[in-house]
């Protein structure tokens, strides 16, 4: 039953599979998930701890220790000592319990992929058996003794104590995480702007470039690799049971990225009482200048069902939608005067708007407590809108973009024994990108390009891109705990890709670039977590190795790039290795010290790879385009991108809530992509994309944090970081490769501050507020970079009240974004230094006030959310 | 609980249902951006004559139009004001603007159709761009009036060779015979008001006047009169011949067909051109002696043979021809050889006004109901309003003319001009050229009855 219905999944196929309507799709991998049933396995936190008499101080052998809601559990030995492992993320509660000692219940035990967590549990006699429970919160450590690498892990709980519109603002409210904020008008970057419409994650981790993040879902790498980056806009909020955030140094089970992983762990069916939440918010409230016509639905359900108890349900689906705070407006004569009337009522077209939707499904089957499977996914979708100022009276000029991506993966595990788990991982991921303004080459046809000097009156950008990703993925992974001191993980994974794009130039309909091909990835990797409890040290060692094997062809000689029949010959495959290590010393339970470092190398994504390659009619064959002159292509051969990361940092206990941890870190980076030029020696010059850029990134983090306790919560982190690179910009030649010179995204002074407040009664608030130096801009070539443009700083503020009615949570807020309404700059003119006008007299005010140049102004959003 | 529970359920699903998709951003398909082409009024529309007074005005273009974008850029317009109406596509052809009156023209005048660069496609595209000097798309049409009632005037045009030839014109705008041996020599023709007779002076020694049916051009009679019969004038039932050669004035009754008196004169006044008022009852003749060119003779109309003379009356040359007001207040006589007109007022005998026209010479005059018109050597028509005295009106048809004459209720101007021996049709509300027949032969004057046939 289980293979047929596989298969029939198979035979339909993705592409008409992505052909249904939206909501069938939704219902079909939910269905489809109800249909095969399966369990989930990922990298687990450990849970650890001792069970004694209360009394007499005495190990309790064989007391059993269970997590709640799970089969997962152990026995005390001889010492009181029990060890659960590969214990999902999450926050649990444990239970220990002896015949004739009262049962111990320990809630709120929050559990950290990699980290481990430590319980002690002691055990009154009782003369009646099951007489009594005792129940304890359990007290986080503001000290985790383990850290080696700076990891940030938010709960459920915490996620729903900020103001936050999708989870991109809760990455971006970590340290050392900041939002990609574009900072030159589309039409003047390279290509005239062509590329600005491809995927990215839109996130630079402690300086590093986009796309040089790790995006976990339920432990499968989600990212795409044609383009790189994942879209995490679109995930529901109320699916989240955990997310993870690496923003340094990391182990050796993450590959593919340098910068940073984010992981989100769903929720888990845990009892036949379902879990369940629903949040709906919306700005569509009429109130002008406060409305960006936002609103998101969000639904989440977990449970076992109740008729099969072995069996579990997980499904979420989260629709968000907004028009931004950036219009193009069609004025009814603008067109017909050639761009000069303005006059009548202009009709607002959102430029900047961005809609996802989410569907999630994962069935759990947990037959026993050594055995698991899951099979579980979900379908994305995501549109959006790029403004490009040169089209704000021809709006519908511009391209659209598509991001569809849908995952489906089967997870088996398997308890070996107490301390030893096998995993099998089989996924399969697919992304379609597509980035034009028709789909149609006739209609591109109807309207001729028409623009002035500073608008564009009629007609279209021509933009064109069609891409198709697909990895299927195996792996295989061990864990197994020997000791009490060894915790070791090794892993094997072999991934079958497929790259499929084209890029068209619309006029005319010929394919620049187009291509196929099937790369393929392994990757093997050795980790072992060694707890010295007796020295206080805790040390994580190991390696990885990945081998890529593109799978390509490229010139034999890249200055022949010109020449249609130019020879061929098989691209290189690459092997590389990384070793990573991480050492915590704590001291006492008050702080720990700790190292990391580690060799990151990810191969680039592959459309910086196959740049430039198309179908030769003549030659039958995938190879550089000799006729595209406004991209370089890729190099012949393209190395894996590669970063030195070294992290030492401190945690300190404050008090028993409030927790310091101080990190510096440098990061090294070489052969990442950028555009160098070769020349013959007859004087041919050719531009290729290779490995030739690098840059350095340097700085600090502070992170405060207070615990939720004595009604509030709060945290404060502050970063400082020094980026400098050859190159900010894809496609854009270094000025001097031998210097460097700060990133566009460099911003030195970070700074985040919330505080959630809630009383008794229900009522509360949470503030969140951000500081940050401006982006930099160039003045002067001679000192690239070298201006700042003013400080930009933002407030959300979240009003609440929660009731308790009809036996379920329920609560009603006002989330006010930008409180105070400032007018953030992102960008300046650098002739002029400041934004809305440069200095040349003969350019428009219209035309230099690019609405992009500043972030939205106060938003007021109205929601509710229901949960148990 | 467990209702409440549905009722929640129910809540959430409905929300999700109505929330649960994307909203679908994709612009409409693109549209032409082109600009609509004018490709011309319908035929009749396009110089049309004789249109009737409700016909709507059919445009035609590449491709469809929107309606609403004509209003401010067409309009129907005559001299007396634009005219309302709606518009509408036919369905046969979308491609189609027809313009209809919403209340009817007004009879006998030129009306102008122009659309303006403004009116737009069903896309939004002008014809033409609102920022360039607008081209509008003009046409024009003449609509019936008194002129067609009934069929229309007949055209009488002598011959300058052939003396005994008379052509006819009608239809409006046609050249329908000739009639020879209808008249001889002939000179001066004129007809009477109320239409029943063309009489036409022949001027041989033994002078005769030819009576003619309009209708027929069949010859009714021929009445001797002086030597040399020239000008003629005629009521309704007598005509007063100016025997030049013999220099006198022969009165013809037009009930008998006989000639009942004769005025001479004794003191060697040579009578050249002649006009009656009945409401003065005096006869005005202009002097033929070059060395007295500005006398005018006023002859008491009681018995024809007391008169007196109004002198200086003429500035500089004898007189060309002379015309009287319906009323018969009012003569206009044209100065030969000169672009003077000079009105007499027929009851005070003095010169009210003095018009020096731009165009070389006067030719010839005639009479409308509200109007006098002189067409001149060079090719203008000057209209000249009784009630003004001012020149309301000219038409430059931009060729020699020699003679013009008014269709009774004065809608219509006949211009005959000899270099192509044409007759321009000139509406007389804006005196605009609006159509023309050629006639073969040496065309000397015309006259237009006052019936249509």
């Amino acid at each position: 039953m289980k293979t047929r219905n596989f298969a029939m999944k198979k035979h339909v196929g993705q592409k008409q599979f992505f052909n249904f309507p939206l909501c069938i799709k939704a219902w079909l991998i939910i269905l489809l998930g109800v249909a095969i049933g399966g369990l989930q396995a990922q990298t687990g936190g450990k849970i650890v701890g001792t069970v004694v008499d209360a009394e007499s101080g005495d190990p309790l052998i064989g007391a059993n220790i269970v997590i709640e809601g799970t089969t997962m559990g152990a026995a005390a030995d001889e010492e009181g000592f029990f060890m659960i492992i590969d214990v999902p993320p999450g926050v649990y509660t444990v239970v220990a319990e002896m015949i004739g000692y009262q049962k111990a219940v320990a809630t709120n035990v929050k559990v950290v992929s990699n980290l481990t967590t430590k319980l002690k549990f002691k055990l009154k006699p009782t003369t009646i058996e099951g007489e009594e429970v005792r129940v304890e919160a359990y007290k986080n450590p503001p000290v985790q003794q383990d850290l080696t690498y700076k990891i940030q892990a938010v709960t459920a709980a915490e996620i729903a104590r900020v103001p936050i519109i999708t989870v991109r603002d809760l990455l971006t409210q970590q340290a050392g995480i900041v939002r990609q904020i574009r900072t030159a008008p589309v039409s003047s970057l390279p290509v005239f702007g062509q590329f600005a419409t491809i995927p990215s994650d839109g996130l630079h981790f402690r300086g590093g470039r986009e796309n040089e993040t790790l995006f976990l879902l339920d432990g499968v790498m989600v990212n795409d690799q044609l383009w790189g980056g994942f879209n995490i806009d679109k995930i529901s909020e109320l699916l989240i049971n955990s997310m993870e955030t690496y923003s340094g140094t990391f182990g050796p089970e993450y590959g593919y990225a340098m910068s940073g992983v984010v992981s989100v762990s769903t929720l888990e069916p845990s009892g036949v009482k379902p879990t369940w939440g629903f949040k709906a918010f919306s700005d569509k409230h009429g109130i002008k200048g406060a409305s960006h016509n936002t609103y998101s639905v969000d639904l989440a359900y977990s449970s076992l069902l109740p008729f099969a108890r072995s069996l579990g349900l997980t499904v979420a689906h989260r629709v968000y939608s907004t028009d931004g705070y950036i219009y193009g407006y069609i004025y009814p004569n603008y067109v017909d005067s050639e761009g000069t009337d303005k006059s009548g009522t202009p009709k607002k077209v959102p430029m900047q708007y961005l809609d996802t939707q989410f569907t999630y499904g994962k069935l759990v089957w947990k037959p026993s407590s050594n055995f698991s499977l899951r099979i579980g996914g979900y379908l994305g979708k995501t549109q959006k809108g790029v403004y490009n100022h040169y089209f704000k009276y021809n709006p519908y000029g511009t391209p659209r973009v598509w991001l569809d991506d849908d995952l489906i993966y089967t997870k088996m595990d398997w308890v070996i024994s107490p301390k030893t788990i096998m995993k099998f991982n089989l996924s399969h991921y697919l992304r379609l990108f597509k980035s034009y303004v028709w789909d149609n080459p006739e209609y591109y046809q109807v309207i001729p390009q028409i623009g002035g000097g500073e608008f564009s009156i009629a007609g279209e950008d021509w933009v064109y891109f069609n891409s198709e990703f697909r990895r299927t993925n195996v792996s295989l992974d061990f864990l197994t705990q020997i000791g009490k001191i060894h915790s070791v993980t090794s892993g094997i994974s072999f991934s079958q890709l497929k790259t499929h794009m084209i890029r068209r130039n619309p006029d005319g309909w010929v394919a620049l670039e187009e291509y196929n091909y099937n790369p393929t990835e392994a990757s093997f990797y050795l980790h072992d977590k060694m707890e010295f409890d007796d020295m206080g040290l805790i040390v994580n060692a190991g390696f990885r190795a990945d081998y890529v094997d593109t799978k390509h062809d490229v010139l034999v000689n890249v200055l022949e790039k010109r020449e249609p029949d130019a020879p061929l010959t098989r691209a290189k495959p690459h092997f590389f290795i990384g070793p990573r290590l991480g050492v915590s010393f704590p001291v006492a339970e008050k702080m720990a010290f700790r190292f990391g470092y580690g060799h990151y190398y990810q191969y680039p994504a592959y459309f910086k790879v196959f740049e430039g390659y198309f179908y030769s009619q003549a030659t039958g064959q995938y190879r550089p385009n000799p006729n595209i002159e406004q991209t370089p292509i890729a190099d012949t051969e393209i190395k894996p991108e590669k970063t030195i990361n070294y992290e030492a940092g401190v945690q300190a206990r404050i008090s028993n809530d409030v927790s310091l941890d101080v990190v510096g870190f440098y990061r090294k980076s070489s052969n990442l992509i950028g555009v160098k030029v070769e020349e013959s020696p007859q004087g041919d010059i050719v531009t290729v994309l290779g490995n030739i850029d690098y840059s350095t990134v340097k700085g600090i983090e502070v992170s405060l944090r207070k615990q939720f306790s004595n009604n509030f919560s709060a945290f404060f982190n502050y970063t400082f970081t020094k980026t400098l690179v050859t190159t900010s910009v894809l496609f854009e030649r270094a000025q001097d490769v031998s210097r460097t010179f700060p990133a566009n995204w460099d911003q030195p002074h970070s700074f985040r501050a919330n505080i959630y407040y809630e009383h008794p009664k229900g009522w509360g608030f949470s503030l969140y507020a951000s500081a940050s130096s401006g982006f930099p801009y160039t003045r002067s070539r001679f000192n690239p970079n070298g201006e700042r443009a003013p400080w930009i700083s933002d407030t959300n503020l979240n009003l609440f009240k929660n009731f308790k009615w009809f036996g379920f949570k329920q609560q009603f807020y006002i989330q006010i974004l930008n409180v105070i309404n400032r007018r953030n700059v992102w960008w300046v003119y650098p002739d002029s230094g400041i934004p809305g006008d440069d200095a040349n007299p003969a350019t428009s005010h219209d035309y230099t006030d690019n609405p992009a140049m500043y972030g939205p102004g106060r938003v007021i959003q109205f929601g509710v959310k229901l949960w148990n | 609980m467990k209702r409440l529970g549905i009722v929640v359920a129910t809540t959430l699903v409905g929300l999700v249902l109505q929330f649960g998709c994307m909203p679908d951003r994709m612009p409409p398909a693109p549209v032409e951006i082109d600009r609509p082409e004018f490709l011309g009024f319908a035929p009749q529309d396009s110089g049309g004559l004789n249109v009737p007074l409700t016909d709507p005005v059919i445009m035609f273009f590449n491709e469809e139009m929107d309606l609403s974008t004509f209003p401010d850029n067409f309009e129907l317009t005559s001299v007396s004001g634009t005219i309302p109406g709606n518009f509408t596509k036919p369905d046969t052809n979308k491609n189609v603007v027809i313009f209809t009156p919403s209340q009817p023209m007004n009879p006998a005048e030129v009306y102008w159709a122009v659309v303006h660069g403004g009116v737009k496609d069903i896309h939004g595209n002008s014809m033409i761009s609102p920022i360039k000097e607008d081209e509008p798309q003009k046409t024009w049409f003449f609509t019936t009036g008194k002129y067609a009632e009934g069929g229309f005037p007949h055209i009488f045009i002598t011959d300058k060779v052939a003396g005994d030839r008379i052509y006819l014109g009608g239809e409006l705008n046609h050249y329908l015979n000739q009639y020879d041996g209808v008249v001889s020599k002939s000179s001066r023709l004129r007809v009477t008001p109320d239409g029943s007779k063309l009489l036409v002076t022949n001027t041989e020694i033994n002078g005769t006047v030819t009576v003619l049916n309009p209708q027929t051009v069949e010859v009714e009679g021929t009445i001797s009169v002086g030597r040399g019969p020239d000008d003629i004038f005629v009521t309704d039932d007598r005509a007063f011949v100016v025997n030049k050669s013999e220099k006198t004035i022969s009165i013809i009754n037009l009930n008998t067909l006989q000639v009942e008196q004769t005025i001479t004169f004794d003191d060697g006044f040579r009578p050249r051109d002649i006009v009656y008022s009945q409401s003065a009852d005096k006869l005005f003749v202009s002097s033929n002696a070059l060395s007295n060119y500005s006398v005018i003779r006023v002859i008491e109309g009681s018995d024809f043979t007391s008169y007196h003379d109004l002198t200086g009356v003429l500035p500089r040359k004898r007189s060309r021809d002379m015309e009287i007001s319906p009323d018969g207040n009012l003569i206009f006589i044209a100065e030969d050889y000169t672009a003077t007109v000079v009105v007499l007022n027929a009851q005070t005998e003095e010169v009210v006004k003095t018009f020096s026209l731009e165009f070389t010479r006067t030719v010839d005059g005639c009479i409308g109901p509200q109007a006098y018109y002189v067409a001149m050597y060079a090719g203008g028509v000057y209209k000249i309003g009784y009630q003004s005295l001012e020149v309301e009106g000219l038409a430059d048809l931009g060729k020699t003319l020699n003679s013009v004459a008014a269709t009774a209720a004065g809608e219509l101007l006949y211009v005959l001009s000899p270099v192509d021996s044409s007759i321009t049709l000139v509406e007389t509300s804006t005196m605009t050229r609006i159509s023309e027949f050629h006639v073969p032969g040496a065309l000397k004057r015309v006259a237009v009855s006052v019936q249509n046939y």
